[in-house]
């Protein structure tokens, strides 16, 4: 029977077309912006147009102007700066925390399986809720973190200094007097990190629960035999056997990381003065609330785009690797 | 049976003398030229499209339903209002009022917003004066920020916001004082209610970073000592000595611990929060969360609820934000006379005084005004117990922001810049003003306002 070449481009045909209007085309028409002086507030000039006599390519008016803006945008830097020091902690702790977590649920029994089922929920928050639900929580008055740390450590603390006469000398401040999360450039950017790890740390997980459990189990008798005890096995066993997985997690988190935004719009505002201003923020501040300006923008997302292609890459190669 | 018969006489004289009044009322409401607008209805069956933010919200929910259904039965044009959350409205505006196909017909904005968009907006003196609106009956702050101190006017005033002092007046009178005339009295109060060592903050201030909040009362502060922000050559003059005194006023608040220290990070909801619950004595912001004090749960609060013009500078001038949300409509409307149709309407004095007289639903009961007629009118006043007649008292010298395209570029480094000086109680405020006036410097000479 002769095959019909057409049919498969039928069936992907309206997801191409998908993909070319809400991607490829975006993506094309911000790199054309990128080199073009592009505010909003003017009326544009194109170097590509049309006219009565054709298409006409004006090549004064294209520029590397805003990508050569960027690296002397002291801002910019900051921003570079800032989403640097939040992938590292956000990552480090997304990665670290969810292994912990791994390793806990990761045996049989209706207790693991529910805490399973119940790890996905985190990372279903929207990021936008997350963030004001964050904000909510770091409240000195109001917010669970403060209320916690003060209840179940500062005060009992405190009471056993007093048994021993020594609260006057040692007396541990309260946190819901002595920090303002949200006030303080290292607390709100390691609270924000805090913020992304609470929804990832999770799903991470339970991807480590699902390499966990592709390990044979002959492995760890083995190691077990030859007398290693728990934290060897887990150090020069468990963990090598990981290194894929983990390495692969890691470079999905840090792609995420790189675009954070929305919980920085909803949860810092970008403070306290710049400490939390990411390079979405910032792009999208820019872009499109403070100078309206399209062609600056544009440039600096596809520095972005350059530094998210090289770690997908990175990505793919691993994953490549690993199959 | 003589008294039955004078109870019925005395009930049908009252019906007799509410008939007329009834009558004017329903003619008032249901009469389309009551409200200038075309009762042949030559716009039925139009449907426009209304750009606004935060319409659960009552100043603007109230506006949204009270009368509409009328205004739908007078002209046959009926109207759909669009609902963004307040943080993505400035984007949306922008992308809206620049898209030339957009489906929108008429938008409201901020006024500073405004300005960024002026050339998308129709222009409406023609309108004001054929439609014989009483230019006149918005105050001066409302009129310049509806025409970006041009002769255009590119929005009529919908949405009108002066600062007030919310206090308790328990705590004033614990401590025996009167409401503040000045920011120097604040100053004097708090630290008359820190003494007393009753538990609870003089003021809740809010100099964090959200929307450019923490810059509001700034405002107050420079320009009450007698500065401003640009002189008249759009130099930035906020880091003279004036501006350097006015800023250290404005930090003191949190500096000298009369507002807790968390007000470094909060913005203005957070802040009025602290108040309505009980946590502090005095906050200073717009009057449409007066309403959230006055219906606090506290009884402590609800029931010492007062409210005062914002605080001027002692020996200097008492002048606020009037902060504005006029409407007007996209030139490239389809519809743009029907959605003049509806301007006249929405704005109208009746209109307005429907809106704030009925209180019946609390989701929908605002003091929002911005007629000057309005404000003063007594019944309006008896309703909201005065709260009119204060707002215009502020709005005598309520003045309004720079309004040019550059200001929404440079807001968000005066937020930094304030944000950075009540975070860090070490920064010095010369250096970090200074830093500030440069990043102004900077926008405005990129924009060529400082060429030949």
């Amino acid at each position: 029977m002769r095959k019909k070449r057409w049919v498969p481009w039928v069936l992907i045909g309206p997801a191409l077309l998908v993909i070319v209007l809400t991607t490829i085309y975006p993506l094309l028409a911000a790199l054309y912006y990128s080199f073009h002086n592009y505010n909003l507030r003017r009326a544009p000039q194109f170097a590509i147009q049309i006219g009565e006599s054709g298409i006409h390519i004006d090549w004064s008016l294209l520029s590397l102007e805003n990508y050569t803006r960027a690296f002397s945008d002291s801002r910019f830097i900051n921003s570079l700066e800032v989403t640097f020091w939040f992938t590292v902690i956000s990552v480090g702790l997304s990665v670290v925390i969810g292994l912990f977590i791994a390793v806990i649920v990761q045996k049989g029994g209706w207790l693991h399986t529910l805490t399973k089922v119940l790890l996905i929920f985190p990372f279903a928050v929207s990021p936008a809720l997350k963030g004001y639900s964050w904000r909510f929580m770091l409240n000195e008055n109001y917010g669970v973190y403060d209320l916690l740390i003060d209840s179940l450590l500062v005060k009992p603390v405190n009471a056993l200094l007093s048994l021993f006469n020594a609260l006057p000398l040692v007396e541990i401040p309260y946190i819901s007097e002595s920090i303002v999360w949200l006030g303080d450039k290292f607390w709100a950017l390691f609270m924000l990190a805090m913020s992304e790890t609470w929804g990832w740390a999770p799903l991470i997980a339970l991807m480590f629960v699902g390499a966990l459990g592709s390990i044979d189990e002959q492995i760890f008798e083995a190691a077990r035999i030859d007398g290693a005890n728990r934290v060897q096995i887990f150090f020069r066993v468990t963990l090598p056997l990981l290194r894929p997985v983990i390495l692969i997690v890691t470079m999905l988190k840090t792609i995420f990381s790189l675009k954070m935004f929305d919980q920085v719009v909803t949860m810092t505002g970008g403070g306290p003065v710049r400490a939390t201003q990411t390079i979405n923020y910032y792009i999208h501040q820019m872009g499109f609330v403070r100078s309206l300006d399209i062609g600056y923008a544009s440039a600096m997302s596809y520095i972005l785009v350059i530094v998210l292609t090289i770690c997908a890459a990175l990505y793919v190669a691993l994953v490549l690797n690993r199959d | 049976m003589r008294l039955m018969r004078t109870i019925l006489f005395m009930l049908a004289l009252a019906l007799f003398l509410a008939l007329p009044v009834g009558g004017a009322l329903a003619q008032d409401v249901m009469d389309p030229a009551t409200f200038g607008l075309d009762a042949s209805k030559p716009y039925d069956g139009t449907q426009l499209k209304f750009l606004i933010c935060c319409s659960t919200a009552p100043q603007f929910a109230s506006a949204a339903v009270k009368g509409a259904a009328e205004f739908t039965e007078m002209t046959g044009i009926s109207v759909s209002w669009g609902d963004l959350p307040f943080g993505s409205f400035q984007e949306q505006l922008y992308l809206e009022a620049t898209n030339p196909n957009t489906e929108f017909d008429i938008v409201a904005f901020v006024d500073a917003w405004g300005t960024n968009i002026y050339d998308f907006l129709h222009p409406l003196n023609d309108f004001v004066a054929d439609a014989g609106i009483d230019w006149d009956d918005y105050g001066p702050a409302y009129q310049q920020a509806s025409t970006g101190n041009s002769d255009t006017i590119y929005g009529l005033p919908f949405r009108g916001h002066p600062l007030l002092l919310h206090y308790r007046v328990d705590v004033l009178e614990a401590v025996g004082m009167e409401p503040p005339q000045t920011w120097q009295d604040v100053s004097a109060i708090s630290q008359a209610i820190v003494d007393s060592g009753m538990d609870i903050a003089p003021m809740a201030m809010y100099y964090g970073l959200n929307v450019d909040q923490n810059l509001f009362n700034w405002y107050s502060h420079l320009w009450g000592a007698g500065t401003d922000i640009f002189d008249e050559n759009w130099q930035p003059i906020f880091n003279n000595e004036t501006g350097i005194a006015a800023t250290e006023q404005y930090l003191s608040y949190v500096r000298d611990g009369y507002s807790p220290a968390a007000s470094v990070a909060w913005n203005e909801q957070e802040a009025n929060q602290e108040l309505v619950q009980g946590r502090a004595a005095m906050f200073v912001g717009w009057w449409w969360m007066a309403s959230r004090m006055t219906n606090a749960e506290l009884p402590e609060v609800a029931d010492n609820a007062a409210f005062a013009p914002a605080p001027g500078w002692a020996g200097g001038d008492t002048a606020s934000y009037g902060y504005l949300w006029p409407v007007g409509v996209l030139a490239q409307s389809d519809d743009r006379d029907a959605a003049l149709e509806y301007l006249k309407w929405l704005t109208h004095p009746i209109t307005e005084r429907r809106i704030v007289l009925d209180a019946e639903d609390p989701a929908l009961d605002t003091n929002v005004a911005v007629r000057l007629s309005v404000l003063a009118d007594e019944e309006v006043n008896e309703v909201h117990n005065g709260l009119q007649g204060v707002a215009s008292a502020v709005l005598a010298n309520a003045r309004t922001i720079p309004l040019i395209p550059e200001y929404t570029e440079i807001v968000p480094y005066l937020a930094e810049m304030i944000n950075e000086l009540a975070t860090d109680a070490g920064a010095d405020v010369q250096e970090v003003l200074d830093r500030g006036a440069e990043d102004v410097r900077s926008v405005m000479e990129m924009a060529g306002y400082y060429n030949g």
